[in-house]
């Protein structure tokens, strides 16, 4: 169905080969998985096969790539579409309509479909993937995981042979990343189809039993069935050691971080929490847990005055959130959002790292000293001049920790840090966490994966439905969330997951 | 029916009707206050809008701006009553001619922004690409209308975010240098249009494939269709604003 022959490519961009020597076949009706660290081409590699890398980029490319045995290494993007569909990352950029039938017509209308045929393709794939109660509602008010459940939806309706997605859980919570691997299964079952998946969490996949590809190196170091994925690998796929989860219980009590009592968050006048009440102590990790959509960045942004937070008390160490401004409130506190691209404001990698502590009046020399030590540990040290959008995306996240806590913090905000990120910075991310933790600086991470909760951090708050659903060490929170209808958000530990060293 | 730029579905009498006729109402209603010098029609026009967006559920006191727009008309009155003092004395410094200006500047003002708004609340930007294809517009750029709006809300929650994490690392926007403040607002920028070219190229990486521009036609499932309503709408309309304008002339 599609092959690789010594492919490359290079963006015009860049000095170094993304893909180089690319040889591959994916037979008709498999499904793959392919892997690797940020930025090493995986997703490079599926738009080389939707013909999409010399339609939307400029660049130099060696070998061929076949489709169903006809080469498309120059072709424009309609030569693969109809024959591939592709579902990106970001479920909001996969759509070009408001609405979600509109969505779901979308390429048969630019097929020139006769409207009897496409409404016939429309019941097809909305009975597949269950989205009648979707199919009149506007995207804009879909959860992600609705999102993603249309976008395969409308790729799948027009019919693909080969059905490509790119990391397409990254976004989701656990019960809708179920919720897409399930639709995935079913869909593999019904309809005899290729489905190549490019993924960082593989456990996710494990019911689809894929064929894994490595690329390191910008190139496939490693190729096997899912049954016989070496030890070796799997520890290089999932370095974290299992059962690495710090200590849950505090020797002494540590001086009160947070409080908040009987406390409301609002956004644009809407209720996102309420009457919540929760106190978090110096050197506790805590993971916010949740549904898309329950709140957790909004508790996080609230705590720094960005939205509105009202209750009995709302405290931050001495300060009265409410009465307080950002500045006062973030003087001590470091916030660090999901997308590493939108907290970067300085030209140099340099001037990027002491920005907040100059903002915040902090001595110069000392606050230069202390970065060139930080960037020196976090491998950065060569890039210092560099700017910061030079930087690959594990990179640019590294850059974004060191910056957020170098004015000396006492709390440090997490907004999902592992999403897109490689086992590699995952475990740098982990040891940066507990060390912070050791210097009594509180850190507090909205995050999905029950696996990365265990391996970092000592206590669960899970928000549901406006409230407070869960607030207890990490084993016990599992307990109370399995017993709560929440089993997805915990480790499930099978006997064929213990053999993952992640686990 | 979804509205262009509310993202809210709605379904009054005034969403259902044709986009080409609101398309017109809004340029014809443009053309009448500009061409009428009549304080009177600007007025007539202002209340004409209210009542539609009352029908179209967004009622005076529901409206997005409505603060500023007050504030534009009522400045636009005192600026116009003030510079004009030639003319009969109604009140204090008031003259006939200073109030009519100040009415005609402010009728013609609010006309403009409440047909605007009518307009985009209770017009649904699919259809209102569809009518525009069937003028001749290539459907690429009807298509462009259409992301734009699909892609504002992700575009003003990523400068929202953008702003915090600037304010969270200790920049104010509400003290220090107006140079400095300059500088940083200039600083959002950077990561809003890296985001902007991402997300775009992102996107149109999807549309080519899924078959957008394989051919230089596309067919539509729910072709619109131009109903007797939307005539006789259209025709009442048209009569009406030739009747504003001779009235203008000869009254």
């Amino acid at each position: 169905m599609i092959r690789f022959e010594d492919y490359g490519w290079r963006f015009e961009s860049n000095e170094e080969w993304t893909l180089q020597d690319i040889n591959l076949e994916i037979r008709p009706h498999e499904i793959v998985a392919i892997t690797g660290a940020s930025g090493c081409g995986k997703s490079t590699l599926a738009l080389a096969v939707a013909a999409l890398l010399n339609t939307c980029h400029v660049g130099q490319t060696h070998g061929a790539v076949y489709l169903k045995g006809r080469e498309i290494t120059q072709a424009h993007a309609q030569a693969a579409a109809g024959v591939v569909g592709l579902v990106q990352q970001n479920p909001d950029v996969n759509f070009a309509t408001l609405e979600v039938e509109d969505e779901l017509t979308f390429a048969l209308e630019n097929r020139c479909l006769e409207s009897l045929e496409i409404d016939r393709r429309i019941q097809e794939v909305i009975e597949l993937l269950e989205l009648e109660p979707l199919r009149n509602r506007l995207i804009a008010t879909l959860s992600e995981g609705q999102k993603q459940r249309v976008a395969v939806a409308a790729a799948l309706a027009a019919h693909p042979q080969v059905l490509i997605l790119d990391e397409p859980t990254a976004h989701l919570d656990p019960g809708a990343t179920d919720c897409i691997i399930h639709t995935l299964h079913e869909l593999v079952q019904k309809r005899s189809m290729t489905v190549v998946i490019i993924e960082q969490k593989l456990i996710p996949l494990r019911h689809l039993k894929p064929r894994i590809i490595l690329i390191s190196n910008h190139t496939i170091t490693a190729d096997y069935p899912w049954a016989d994925i070496p030890d070796t690998l799997k520890k290089e796929l999932c370095p974290i050691p299992y059962s690495s989860g710090v200590p849950q219980t505090f020797t002494q009590k540590a001086p009160l971080e947070i409080k908040l009592v009987n406390s409301t968050v609002r956004r644009e006048s809407h209720k996102i929490l309420d009457n919540i009440s929760l106190q978090i102590k110096q050197g506790e990790i805590v993971a916010l847990m949740g549904p898309n959509g329950s709140g957790k960045s909004s508790l996080l942004l609230s705590l720094l005055g960005l939205i509105d937070l009202q209750g009995d008390i709302a405290c931050l160490g001495q300060k009265d959130i409410m009465s307080c401004s950002t500045f006062q409130l973030s003087e001590q506190t470091g916030l660090v959002f999901q997308n590493p691209d939108h907290q970067l404001f300085a030209d140099t990698v340099m001037k990027e790292v002491t920005f907040a502590g100059q903002n915040f009046g902090r001595d110069e020399e000392h606050i230069r000293t202390r970065a060139e030590e930080k960037l020196q540990l976090v491998g950065l040290g060569t890039y210092r001049n560099e700017h910061p959008y030079r930087l690959s995306y594990g990179q640019k996240r590294r850059l974004n920790v060191i910056a957020a806590i170098l004015h000396d913090i006492e709390l440090l905000l997490l907004d999902e840090p592992f999403v897109g990120q490689d086992p590699q910075n995952i475990k740098w991310l982990i040891s940066m966490t507990r060390q912070l933790s050791t210097q009594q600086v509180a850190v507090i991470m909205v995050i999905h994966d029950p696996y990365l909760v265990e391996a970092c951090c000592n206590r669960v708050i899970f928000l549901e439905s406006r409230r407070v659903l869960v607030d207890a060490p990490v084993s016990e929170a599992w307990e109370t969330l399995r017993q709560s209808d929440y089993a997805a958000y915990t480790p499930v530990v099978t006997a064929e997951e213990k053999t993952w060293p992640l686990l | 029916m979804a509205s262009a730029l509310t993202n809210i579905k709605f379904t009054t009498s005034l969403h259902r009707l044709h986009p080409l006729v609101k398309l017109i109402w809004l340029v014809g209603t443009t053309l009448t206050v500009f061409i009428c010098s009549h304080p009177l029609i600007g007025v007539l026009i202002v209340i004409a809008s209210l009542i539609g967006l009352w029908i179209a559920q967004r009622p005076p006191w529901r409206l997005g701006g409505r603060r500023l727009y007050l504030l534009l008309a009522v400045s636009l009155l005192t600026v116009n009553i003030w510079a004009f003092r030639q003319g009969d004395k109604i009140f204090g410094p008031i003259t006939n001619v200073g109030l009519g200006r100040g009415v005609l500047a402010a009728g013609r003002i609010l006309s403009v922004i409440l047909v605007s708004q009518l307009f985009v609340i209770t017009t649904d930007a699919a259809s209102l690409g569809q009518s525009l294809i069937a003028l001749g517009l290539p459907y690429r750029w009807s298509f462009a209308l259409i992301t734009a709006l699909r892609l504002e809300p992700l575009f003003h929650y990523e400068a929202n975010l953008i702003y915090w994490a600037q304010r969270v690392r200790g920049v104010r926007y509400d003290s220090g240098p107006l140079r400095r403040r300059w500088l940083m607002m200039s600083k959002l920028l950077l990561p809003l249009l890296v985001s902007i070219l991402r997300t775009a190229t992102t996107l149109s990486a999807t549309m080519e494939n899924r078959s957008f521009g394989l051919y230089r036609r596309r067919t539509s499932r729910r072709p619109l269709s131009f109903k007797t309503i939307d005539a006789v709408v259209l025709l009442s309309s048209l009569v009406v604003f030739a009747v504003l304008i001779i009235w203008n002339f000869y009254a």
